[in-house]
């Protein structure tokens, strides 16, 4: 080998060590850079450790950052003893919480490694996070095998029944059971049905239609565009051909601003066919644009119109936080609620004394009320899932909502939807039994409130 | 005919004259630290390696059609997926009755979906030994079905890699849109333990059984490709023309490739679920048949440990960027293209000569230049 | 090479001439006046597909890189059309010169630093172009958030063009203007980078470094100049492309990823030897998709035009629109 290739050869492993050192220090740049959730704050002795998992890259970062934000909210207004936890000092009964932040990219796989990563290795007390069924069906096994509690705050499809998750959204019975008689007696009988492709919108689209065959409509039409598809001809063209009087779209994420700004293009007001939707919020419109909006519909437990003193306080000081041209939405109001039950129960946990861990917090959160923007809300202690008001919202020109419907005070959760599982109910016998709680009760349930 | 029968006696000394004593000597002492390793790990540690493990062999699976034969792949991860799928069946179908929200044979999400019986081609798979036969053969069919369609035909690089993309895409299409069957997007959830005879399997022994699958994958590669048919692997990918002037059926030597790789990728996937429980399309879709491609790009292509090193390390590397910074994927694409663009042949080119592996694996004497004689 | 693209138009419509001749009665629980109506709007689909893969024909087309960030580039598109709109309260018709000026810069930067040291290694270019892909998003999420964006629609472009309605009034075949828009955006810069392609001495330096390039060199060609200068435009298509769709979808970081399939597919069809070719692929994917769709539904219309492509790479790897050539 002559001296001159030896020298190039290692030249070149020069440049390629170098490189291999370069890429080490942009991961430390980085790693510095944008340290999450600025974790530099003074803890004081002895924090609560709770996990936040929420992707804020990839295809459901649009939903989920703002989600992370609600939260990241809840937890400084705790831990500096402001907002809704006014007059009970910084933190949980003296200990502050240390949020351990996670993003799993939208990527069901990374959900899954993470929430083990949170439970075995940073041993955090339970975990704030997930929105779409995928990524919380991936993390199901890991919760129940290790027995940790997972807070969920997205309405969703109802037929779980787990006991190491506290469902603080919307259960079918307060969102669907409303909507579908208010669609039936203000737009008329027949019905288009749309959503993405995957277990949420099918389910509540299945049970919407039981609803308003009970009501006495019909469906015309039942279409599913693949999760993240913007293109929405085909769709419209169908809807266009079955003449509907109104279509429940359960549309999610990127899909929901490309429909309304398709059927709006494509010569459909909300005069002729209105959209009553589940999980179009505040936050789509503004990205759509609140002209391609005006007139549709949603069903929602909050909107960031409710009058109440505790949402005025609530949309004042996120916009402190994060910006004033941001809105608030359901969701987010149900990740920052349920930051609270959870708070809640440590407090009362650590106030009698007890120790923090899945059993005394599972005990302490069943039953929990809190005022929420929305209005008094509580955790329902038999099956785990949330009072939640019935709302049902109008949209104006300027992104916000009319609320031309709303229950008086929250109701009562039920995980079956009873149009399709009749009298099948949930109750956990008690916390710690972990026997079947699936019950069957064979009766018509009537609604119970608060 | 002569140089072949030339080739394979030059083949042949070269492989008695070097015992990869060397290769042996280091292969135990890697098997050494894998065996003592999980008694130092806590639990998520532990599943973390055994998933990397995993992840490894499956790309350990894709080295060996594109590092020896140069047909890059973004389809291993339907292979991965179809071979969990059917071994998140045989689990789902053996849940026990009380743990099942139904009571009755029906998984819940076909419940969901309006079934009302089980589907006949779903119905066997709750038979361990039809399971376990599934999780490899209906990979290696479908893979065996699209080789015989694409090698007999002129189609050739770039072209077959769009395809394996067609494929990869298409198939995450249809699996969601089979949600009755399937299980949509949420894939195949809740499912039960892998028992032995009645006995759940833990952690640790899943470890251990995903280890040894691992270890038979590296090895079976290795011999694999230090035999004759390697060596014709390898020359397909030097010079495709002159190999089957040889009087060699290029086709076949790549579909037979093709055909195995796909089955270890599948055997791999059937693990992959009494590990994660739960199996879903995210593993088919094009995003992680291209985390596959980057695992061999920067281990090293045709060097079989390479890929398995990467797959680790890019493994851990994510685990520990994403707990300093929430953008840890911009990381991980920046160091991606600092690879390709400085080390151009992979991690594995960066080891001392005296330690390459790459180099032990690779016989000497290219068979380009034996057929010269 | 007119006919070509011409039967490309008639070969999907075929089989709604045949099923005209029997009459209006429905079809998959459909009347004819629907499909038909489905079938016009399919151009809408088709010009999208035409306006994505552009940029694609040139980058692989013509250049043979394999361009796994195309997705990207029609991101940052779309981006530059949002900051226009949110700076300056620009018009969109205003913004697609700007969303072409800075996608072509960042390509021609991506170019200089990572495609020009991977020239003859497909592969690696490959796996390069991926990871850009990622740094790509990752930096506009930083930027930008990654919350979604508005961009907003011009107002004279909204409203339909009605063909054809009921005895109610109602529309029966209508078309909206925004999408005649995008077809036409679209066919107008195919024809325009067909002129620079065949018309110009660049045009011609371009063919000359793809076909030869050391001989153009030898004959003075400034290859890596043209080199540049083709990914830059290649790239610049795909922000004017992003620019455009950016008012009928959604502008996020991750809303490249949509597209990049759907392009490969396109231009794989069609055939990289002509950039008409694009038009066929476009055509014939655009619309088979649209009208698979109406009769079936979405997500089986992609699995069975996937399969066709895959079929089809199988048979005629070189695309269906290419020169005959002697090996």
């Amino acid at each position: 080998m002559s001296n001159e290739f030896a020298a190039q050869l290692s030249r070149r492993r020069f440049i390629q060590y170098g490189s291999l050192a370069l890429g080490a220090g942009v991961v430390a740049a980085c790693s510095g850079g944008s340290s999450p959730g600025g974790g530099s704050a003074d803890l004081g002795e002895n924090p609560i450790k709770v996990g936040v998992m929420y992707s804020t890259t990839g295809t459901i970062a649009i939903v989920e950052k703002s989600l992370q934000d609600a939260t990241f909210l809840a937890i400084e207004q705790i831990n500096t003893g402001t907002g809704p936890w006014e007059g009970r000092g910084e933190g949980i009964a003296g200990r502050k919480i240390q949020k351990v932040v996670v993003n799993p990219d939208s990527n069901w796989d990374l959900y899954n490694q993470m929430s083990k990563r949170l439970i075995d290795e940073d041993q955090v007390v339970c975990v704030l996070g997930c929105y779409t069924s995928a990524s919380r069906k991936s993390v199901l096994p890991v919760f129940e095998e290790k027995d940790s509690l997972l807070y969920y705050p997205v309405y969703y499809e109802g037929n779980e029944c787990s006991s190491n998750v506290f469902y603080t959204g919307a259960a079918p019975n307060q969102q669907i059971t409303d909507s579908i008689p208010y669609c039936y007696d203000n737009f008329g009988p027949k019905g288009f049905f749309i959503g993405s492709d995957y277990i949420y919108p099918k389910e509540s689209n299945r049970i919407a239609k039981a609803e308003l065959e009970k009501a006495g409509g019909t469906v015309v039409g039942d279409e599913y565009a693949a999760l993240g598809t913007t293109e929405f001809i085909t769709i419209i063209n169908k809807i266009k051909a079955a003449k509907p009087d109104f279509v429940l779209s359960n549309l999610v994420g990127d899909s929901i601003p490309a429909f309304y700004r398709q059927f709006k293009d494509a010569g459909i007001t909300s005069k002729d066919i209105p959209i009553m939707a589940y999980p179009t919020t505040e936050e789509e419109i503004q990205a759509m644009g609140p002209e391609y909006s005006t007139g549709h519909y949603t069903s929602f437990n909050y909107f960031q119109t409710v009058d109440t003193p505790e949402n005025k306080l609530f949309v004042e000081q996120f916009k402190e936080m994060f910006g004033g041209n941001r809105v608030t939405n359901g969701v987010m109001e149900a990740a920052y609620l349920q930051t609270f039950f959870m708070a809640q129960a440590m407090e009362q946990v650590l106030k009698e004394g007890g120790e923090l861990n899945t059993a005394t917090i599972r005990e302490a959160t069943r039953g929990q009320e809190f005022n929420a923007p929305q209005g008094k809300v509580k955790i329902d202690p038999e099956n785990y899932h949330t009072y939640l008001h019935s709302r049902i919202g109008r949209w104006k020109e300027d992104g916000q909502a009319d609320i031309v419907f709303s229950t008086d005070s929250a109701v009562k959760p039920i995980a079956w939807s009873q149009a399709l599982y009749k009298g099948r109910v949930c109750v956990h016998p008690s916390p710690d039994d972990r026997s079947d709680p699936t019950k069957e009760t064979g009766k018509d349930l009537t609604p119970v409130f608060l | 005919m002569a140089n072949v029968a030339d080739m394979n006696n030059y083949v042949m000394g070269y492989k008695q004259s070097t015992f990869p004593a060397k290769l042996v000597g280091i292969g135990g002492i890697a098997l050494l630290v894998f065996i003592i390793l999980p008694f130092l790990l806590n639990s998520f540690q532990l599943s973390l390696m055994s998933k990397l493990l995993l992840f490894g062999s499956l790309a350990i699976s894709l080295d060996l059609v594109w590092g020896f034969t140069g047909i890059l792949s973004f389809a291993h991860g339907v292979f991965f997926t179809l071979g969990g799928y059917a071994s998140a069946y045989y689990l789902k179908l053996n849940l026990s009755a009380d743990s099942n929200t139904y009571g009755g044979q029906l998984p819940d999400f076909m419940v969901w979906n309006g079934l009302e019986t089980l589907p006949w081609f779903i119905a066997p798979l709750k038979f361990f030994p039809i399971a376990l036969i599934a999780t490899i053969l209906v990979p290696a069919l479908f893979a065996y079905v699209i080789g015989y369609f694409i090698f007999r035909s002129k189609v050739s690089g770039v072209y077959i890699t769009i395809i394996t993309l067609a494929i990869s895409s298409a198939l995450t299409t249809f699996f969601v849109s089979q949600q009755a069957y399937t299980g949509g997007t949420n894939g195949i959830t809740d499912v039960s333990k892998l028992s032995f005879f009645g006995t759940e399997i833990p952690a640790l022994g899943l470890y251990f059984l995903i280890l040894l699958y691992t270890a038979f994958v590296l090895v079976l590669g290795w011999w694999l490709t230090q035999s004759n048919f390697g060596l014709i692997l390898r020359s397909i990918n030097e010079n495709e023309k002159r190999i089957a002037f040889l009087g060699y059926d290029v086709a076949q030597f790549k579909i037979f490739i093709w055909t195995l790789s796909a089955a270890l990728a599948g055997m791999a996937g059937g693990l992959f679920v009494p590990l994660n429980q739960f199996i879903s399309p995210v593993y088919l879709a094009v995003a992680f048949g291209t985390q596959v491609v980057i695992w061999v790009a920067i281990g090293g292509r045709g060097t079989l440990v390479g890929p398995l090193a990467a797959t680790i390390l890019l493994g851990q590397v994510q685990n520990y960027a994403e707990k300093v910074t929430q953008d840890w994927q911009l990381v991980v694409g920046i160091l991606l293209l600092v690879v390709v663009l400085f080390i151009p042949s992979g991690l594995m080119s960066l080891l001392p000569k005296q330690l390459n592996l790459s180099n032990l694996s690779k016989p000497k004497p290219l068979p380009v230049k034996v057929a010269k004689s | 090479m007119l006919d070509a693209a011409l039967s490309s138009i008639a070969f999907p419509l075929l089989p709604i001439f045949f099923l005209a001749q029997e009459g209006t009665e429905a079809i998959g629980g459909f009347s004819m006046a629907s499909l038909l109506n489905q079938t016009l709007n399919g151009i809408g689909i088709v010009g999208i597909l035409l306006l994505t893969g552009l940029g694609l024909a040139i980058t692989f087309g013509v250049m043979r890189i394999i361009n796994l960030a195309h997705g990207e580039f029609i991101m940052l598109g779309a981006y530059v059309t949002f900051v226009m709109q949110d700076w300056f309260g620009m018009d969109l018709l205003l913004t697609i010169p700007f969303a072409f000026i800075v996608t072509a810069i960042i390509g021609g930067i991506v170019e200089l630093t990572i495609i020009r040291r991977l020239y003859g290694r497909p592969l690696e270019t490959l796996l390069a172009t991926w990871g850009l892909s990622i740094v790509l998003q990752g930096v506009v999420k930083l930027i930008f958030t990654a919350q979604l964006k508005y961009v907003k629609s011009p107002a004279y472009l909204s409203g339909n063009v009605l063909l054809m309605s009921d005895a109610s009034g109602s529309p029966l075949i209508a078309i909206s203007y925004y999408r005649l828009f995008i077809v036409a955006i679209a066919l107008a810069l195919l024809a325009l980078t067909i002129y620079l392609f065949y018309s110009t001495a660049w045009g011609r330096e371009i063919r000359a470094v793809t076909q030869n390039r050391d001989m153009a060199k030898c004959l003075g060609v400034n290859t890596k100049l043209v080199d540049m200068g083709t990914f830059a435009y290649g790239c610049g298509l795909a922000g004017v492309a992003g620019a455009v769709i950016s008012a009928l979808k959604t502008v996020a970081p991750p809303m490249g990823q949509d597209y990049l399939v759907d392009a490969w597919m396109v231009v794989v069809t069609g055939g990289v030897d002509k950039l008409i070719g694009i038009l066929a692929g476009s055509l014939l994917i655009g619309e088979a998709n649209a009208i698979i769709a109406f009769i079936l539904n979405d997500p089986t219309a992609r699995v069975i035009v996937l399969a066709a492509v895959i079929v089809l790479i199988r048979y005629k790897p070189e695309g269906l629109f290419t020169v005959q050539k002697r090996s």
